[in-house]
């Protein structure tokens, strides 16, 4: 079913089909992106129903002044930064290195299918700032149009290419210094 | 990989390996996604929801009486727990020392007369006490002792009692 589709039939008054279109069609896709920005499965799980909780909520409110699934993203984003946001706080407040825990829980996480240069990978992204690590998974994995990231992220397309770019360096970086 | 994939691989960029996703998901939890998110934004599909109501209307009555049941119940059981302390310890039966049984207790130990009783009984308040004993006129008790003994087995039977 396309957006317009789902749109229209929240508008002709069944609220409740038309949200089960939109977790039916994005609920999978917006767990990934939520796990690759996390790393951690039960954190994802607890973001996630946190977004859809307020996706329900705020549907009255959409305007269509962008597309469903750029606002969907833009709620899933938003919801991912605050939670590392936090996550980053609380490391400091107990001496730990936010970027060092990630790594080591990637490692040691049962969940994680990847050989060793998918590790290096995922731990090279987990040390870069929130907002460029959600430019870089959504640009590098997702290949989500700059545009489209531009409306997710409520960031100009010049300054998406440029964050891209020094976040696209900094991983290559990290992965020379790791012997790849 | 080996690093030495890598080492060809100078450009990352265009890599369809690591662009692939590199975290699996637990078992089955993709699957009830759907249903986890819709049950937590309390949209059911309309037979559950008619189903719910139905047999939420059976059991109201239950859930309002349920918690005086429950009282009802704890106060059963109470009461059962202390009946068969009651009943195994033997004091159920037990007939209670009351002041009856104690001055009958007396008077069978040879202790006090029964003649004393009476008037304890009556300060205490025990007016109900001879209700059912006979009540004699003095005039009949003379006639019926002057009829049935002599004037000297009297006076002998007054000294006695002295």
């Amino acid at each position: 079913m396309e957006d317009s589709d789902i749109i229209r039939l929240y508008k002709s008054g069944q609220p409740e089909r038309a949200f089960t279109f939109i977790v039916r069609k994005y609920g999978e896709r917006l767990y990934w992106h939520i796990r690759q920005l996390v790393a951690d499965h039960n954190d994802a799980d607890d973001i996630l129903q946190e977004t859809f909780i307020k996706v329900w909520n705020a549907l009255p409110a959409f305007r269509e002044e962008s597309k469903l699934y750029t606002w969907l993203y833009r709620i899933a984003t938003n919801e991912s930064l605050t939670f590392l946001k936090r996550k980053r706080l609380r490391a400091t407040f107990t001496f730990r290195d936010p970027d060092a825990d990630m790594a080591s829980f990637i490692e040691s996480d049962p969940l994680f299918d990847g050989d060793q240069l998918q590790l290096s990978l995922q731990k090279a992204i987990a040390t870069l700032p929130p907002k460029q690590k959600s430019v870089f998974i959504m640009r590098y994995f997702h290949e989500i149009k700059y545009e489209d990231i531009s409306e997710i992220m409520g960031i100009s397309v010049g300054a998406l290419k440029a964050s891209y770019h020094h976040a696209f360096n900094k991983v290559q970086e990290y992965l020379k210094k790791e012997g790849y | 990989m080996s690093k030495s994939y890598m080492n060809q691989q100078h450009d990352i960029h265009d890599d369809p390996h690591l662009k692939r996703n590199p975290f699996k998901a637990p078992e089955g939890y993709l699957e009830s996604l759907e249903e986890k998110i819709l049950s937590l934004a309390g949209i059911v599909q309309n037979e559950e929801v008619r189903e719910v109501v139905t047999s939420s209307r059976g059991s109201r009555w239950f859930n309002v009486l349920k918690p005086a049941l429950l009282l009802a119940c704890t106060f059963g059981v109470i009461f059962g727990m202390g009946y068969g302390v009651l009943r195994l310890t033997g004091t159920l039966n037990k007939p209670s020392d009351t002041e009856d049984s104690y001055y009958a207790k007396m008077i069978e130990k040879g202790l006090i007369r029964s003649s004393f009783i009476y008037p304890i009984e009556e300060e205490l308040g025990y007016e109900d006490f001879d209700d059912e004993e006979p009540v004699f006129d003095e005039e009949e008790v003379v006639t019926w002792l002057a009829t049935q003994y002599s004037s000297m087995d009297l006076a002998q039977l007054y000294y006695d009692e002295k």
